[in-house]
């Protein structure tokens, strides 16, 4: 696609527009899929009795919908205002994941799993 | 004179056999799984390039070394194909995606060169999902080359993302395959299209010259017609390798046939078939009792309750935004072929550091009780997929409703880097497979491979052949 027929960038407005319209739009991520998994989760709507009657989704968050609005000052001139609106669910999303992550007790030394080393290809084994 | 077809779905073993013994050219079965690589290839949506000046080079070299008796080994003149993924020098690596089509490397993967050591034969670059589903694809049509389609029911996904390695090595148009998994893209493929799949150990195979997408989590592993056969790919590239510094010095030693091994103490986890498709419960129950006649299985098997899905794709969506942050950030994400993936990278741009950071904190109490829980056991079982696979044109989310695989076995095992088999048990819904998976402790991977062997000694799942 070439740079002339770009969406172009929404406004604030037109963002905030589209943010409203996407939150009453039945989800087009599901769960693993907002969460970047590598292959499909087994059903992305995982409830035991389906609804008869689609609800309409809850709006995302003002955390997302802040971080999805320097999603559009930083890179809106590559997303239209409906991927803006997509972004909003899929923020709102992870931040729920990162609350249930939060929800893990650690104690102040449990450290990330990668282990930091002042080796190199060159220095391994001193001199 | 032509092949017969049944030799195109014959296993590693069967096919080395036959070379070793000088009954089978290797340059005749090259020449015959190009030709099926070329007409049966984009049916299935499974090949990228086929390797043919390369494939013929490699076949005549192999022919030579064996009429001269010197054999390397069971995958000498074994024809395979390599996920695009994998670098070949002069030979395109498009990663599945449009901004990277015409990508070529000057040097091998080491996986690729640990192959053309062994002697294998390099038929084919297989399709995959575009950046190895990354950026959160939501539809079977997800690479340039269209949908992968398995050959048991084109109008169905061969899985992802290693759908090219799925679908062709389920139709026999290469002997084996070298696919990846991240979170996944090992296992679904495997399920969706009937083959049988190997998710090493983290570390276990060099991933130098692999497309990164997600540094802690990508692995590269065997899919093939057996377990055993998984086994001797795995001899072949597994080991340390200076290129990559994840990579273990732990080479791959498959259990010695005669080897009589005590009564095998196999656990069920909990939760995992009550709310699959009713055929996919049904094959399990059945593989339980294939289970059931050299194992111990003890049922009821509580998985420790962590939140792996939060976790796993908050460390993809970070990993994976960093790897492709030129690609992002210049706009030409809006070439990719899945709408959600098109956006999925700026909002994998937004993960807070903290919340990577949290992620990888959890990982390691995940290991700790995943350990626990899997050393009193040799394996548990679970399976593969809680559906058949999905069909091509609606939206995943769309088309199986209600139905759930229970505890996260898929994202834990991938956390922890546990190894997993995918061993074909059977078909559901519409001709299409279904499959279980053993998961095991870290560097189980002989054992799962031997367990996974004893299976298929006493089924013949792993033998069918779809309507190609």
């Amino acid at each position: 696609m070439s740079d002339s027929i770009r969406p172009p960038s929404p406004s604030r407005r037109g963002f905030a527009k589209s943010l409203a319209l996407a939150a009453a739009a039945p989800a087009l991520a599901g769960a693993g899929i907002a969460l970047g998994q590598t292959a499909p989760t087994p059903s992305a709507a995982p409830t035991a009795v389906p609804s008869p009657v689609p609800t309409p989704e809850a709006a995302p968050s003002s955390v997302a919908e802040a971080l999805t609005e320097i999603v559009r000052i930083r890179w809106g001139k590559n997303l239209s205002g409906e991927q803006l609106g997509d972004i909003a669910k899929s923020l709102d999303q992870r931040l729920r994941g990162a609350e249930a992550m939060k929800k893990v007790n650690l104690a102040n030394a449990d450290e990330p799993d990668v282990v930091f080393s002042a080796e190199t290809a060159e220095n391994a084994g001193g001199r | 004179m032509a092949l017969d077809e049944s030799v195109f779905f014959l296993s590693v073993r069967d096919l080395s056999a036959r070379i070793r013994a000088k009954r089978l050219s290797p340059v005749a079965l090259a020449e015959g799984y190009l030709e099926r690589l070329e007409r049966i290839g984009p049916k299935l949506g499974a090949v990228v390039t086929v390797t043919r000046e390369r494939a013929l080079q490699e076949a005549r070299a192999a022919e030579a070394e064996i009429l001269a008796d010197k054999w390397r080994g069971p995958l000498h003149g074994i024809p395979y194909g390599a996920k695009d993924l994998l670098a070949t020098k002069a030979i395109p690596t498009t990663w599945g995606a449009q901004p990277f089509r015409d990508q070529v490397f000057d040097y091998d993967a080491t996986v690729v060169a640990r192959l053309r050591e062994a002697g294998a034969v390099l038929a084919g670059k297989l399709a995959m999902v575009e950046l190895a589903g990354g950026f959160g694809y939501n539809n079977a049509d997800a690479s340039f080359t269209g949908p992968g389609r398995t050959p048991w029911n084109t109008n169905f996904w061969s899985g992802g993302s290693s759908s090219g390695p799925g679908a062709a090595t389920a139709a026999g148009l290469v002997a084996f395959s070298i696919g990846s998994e991240t979170s996944g893209s090992i296992v679904t493929p495997a399920a969706f299209s009937g083959v049988t799949g190997l998710r090493p150990t983290y570390g276990r195979v060099s991933r130098h010259g692999a497309m990164a997408l997600c540094w802690t989590l990508d692995k590269l592993g065997p899919m093939c017609r057996t377990a055993e056969d998984c086994g001797l790919v795995m001899a072949a590239i597994a080991g340390k390798d200076p290129l990559d510094a994840t990579s273990l010095n732990r080479a791959f030693r498959p259990a010695p046939a005669s080897a009589k091994p005590r009564r095998p103490r196999i656990g069920v986890i909990k939760g995992t078939t009550e709310k699959v498709q009713p055929e996919v419960r049904k094959n399990f129950e059945e593989s339980l009792n294939v289970l059931g006649s050299f194992c111990d299985v003890v049922p009821d098997v509580e998985f420790p309750d962590f939140p792996y899905g939060p976790a796993v794709g908050t460390i993809v969506a970070a990993e994976g935004a960093s790897a492709f942050r030129d690609l992002v950030e210049s706009g030409r994400a809006r070439e990719l072929r899945v709408p959600n993936d098109r956006w999925g990278g700026y909002a994998a741009s937004m993960v807070f550091a903290v919340d990577y950071i949290q992620a990888m904190r959890l990982r390691t109490p995940m290991k700790k009780a995943l350990d626990a829980l899997y050393a009193k056991y040799d394996a548990l079982v679970s399976p593969a997929r809680a559906t058949v696979s999905y069909p091509i044109g609606p939206d995943f989310d769309k088309v199986y409703p209600g139905i759930s695989g229970g505890p996260g076995v898929i994202a834990a095992g991938n956390l922890a880097g546990q190894p997993a088999l995918v061993v074909p048990n059977g078909f559901g819904e519409n001709n299409l497979p279904t499959a279980f998976q053993f998961t095991g402790r870290a560097f189980s991977d002989e054992a799962l491979v031997a367990l996974g062997s004893q299976v298929q000694a006493r089924t013949e799942w792993h033998r069918k052949r779809p309507p190609v």
